[in-house]
């Protein structure tokens, strides 16, 4: 039996790795720097954002995770522009579709219980400025 | 210069996990991801079960912490092959990290992948591994309000196990609100109560177990 240490990756963020929100901004990073690459685009300007309720991430705690952690790359100084979108459901009994505002929400029309979450759990890009 | 772009920022974790599930796939393994908060009962479970099931499945063993082989040295003294993950500060396991484990694995003779997410009950339920489903644990003494305040990983999981179950004497905790307010967040999730200490419950879960490992080396 083996361990695999990931101590070395985590210590260049070790006074916030109790953050849940770094694995994401992690994740960011690395796909907006490999963007520019491709554009030979040096700063970032602004990141769009569509982050769903129900992705459980906090707007405040990613941008100022976000802020900490760009220090130092090319991204530096770069503000997100958040867009929170709605959990929304699809009944699985009458097919209707309906703002889930409380995970106990039932289906206005036929109080159905089951439903597919159709739009709440984004964690997406949409757009990038730079130059 | 705006570069558009629709891009899912865990695509890179939602790659790797898809590359895991078509690995246990082709290897006919049922891959479960076990989540709960620190001291519910994980690593205990998962010994019970090994030796419970050890004449009838080949079980290996992914473990998460943030630090120590503590819990994987529990494990490989049941004789089952078994990795540590130490993420050094991340409170949840990833594709990467766990694709990397597996590599450590003989998968060949396995029938069943346990994999014990880092405790907590908040960022496992949102990162995928590959596995096939969740099982989730709540123990008896952390309350009876857990899964309005942590609604997520109870609509994520597939199993709930209820554990120590033999403190109920001891503690505040209605196992009947557990149960309906689990159901209301997820009506399909099946939930089974167990105790470790005294054995009561578990063959309901080892056999439920089976079936669904055996359900995946069929299909």
């Amino acid at each position: 039996m083996l361990a695999f240490n990931y101590q070395s990756r985590v210590n260049r963020l070790r006074f916030l790795y109790k953050m849940h929100e770094i694995a994401i901004v992690e994740s960011i990073i690395d796909i907006i720097t490999a963007e520019m690459k491709k554009h030979n685009m040096t700063k970032a300007e602004t990141i769009k954002l569509r982050i769903g309720e129900m992705s459980h991430v906090m707007p405040d705690a990613l941008t100022f995770s976000f802020d900490v952690s760009s220090k130092g790359t090319q991204l530096e100084g770069a503000k997100l522009i958040i867009e929170t979108v709605a959990t929304k459901g699809r009944c699985k009994g009458c097919g209707t579709e309906f703002t889930i505002k409380d995970i106990f929400d039932i289906c206005p029309e036929c109080n159905g219980i089951r439903y597919d979450i159709i739009s709440g759990k984004e964690l997406e890009i949409t757009e990038f400025d730079g130059s | 210069m705006k570069i558009p772009l629709v891009t899912n920022i865990l695509k890179a974790n939602d790659v790797i996990a898809d590359q895991n599930k078509k690995l246990f796939s082709e290897k006919n393994i049922l891959a479960i991801n076990v989540i709960s908060s620190p001291g519910a009962g994980k690593t205990t479970l998962i010994e019970n079960t090994i030796k419970a099931l050890k004449d009838d499945l080949t079980i290996a063993v992914v473990e998460g912490d943030i630090q120590s082989t503590y819990d994987a040295d529990k494990i490989s003294k049941t004789g089952a092959q078994v990795v540590q993950i130490n993420t050094g500060g991340g409170c949840h396991l990833d594709a990467n990290m766990v694709s990397n484990a597996l590599t450590q694995l003989n998968l060949d003779p396995v029938d069943l992948l346990i994999i014990e997410n880092v405790g907590n009950l908040v960022c496992p339920a949102e990162f995928n591994l590959g596995e096939k489903f969740k099982v989730m644990l709540l123990s008896v003494p952390e309350g009876d309000d857990k899964p309005l305040k942590y609604p997520l990983v109870f609509h994520e999981s597939t199993a709930l196990l209820i554990t120590k179950i033999d403190l109920l004497p001891f503690v505040d905790c209605n196992v009947e609100k557990i149960k309906s307010e689990s159901l209301r967040i997820n009506p399909d999730l099946i939930i089974f109560e167990v105790s470790c200490k005294t054995g009561e419950g578990l063959p309901d879960w080892y056999n439920w177990l089976k079936s669904k490992t055996k359900e995946v080396a069929n299909s």
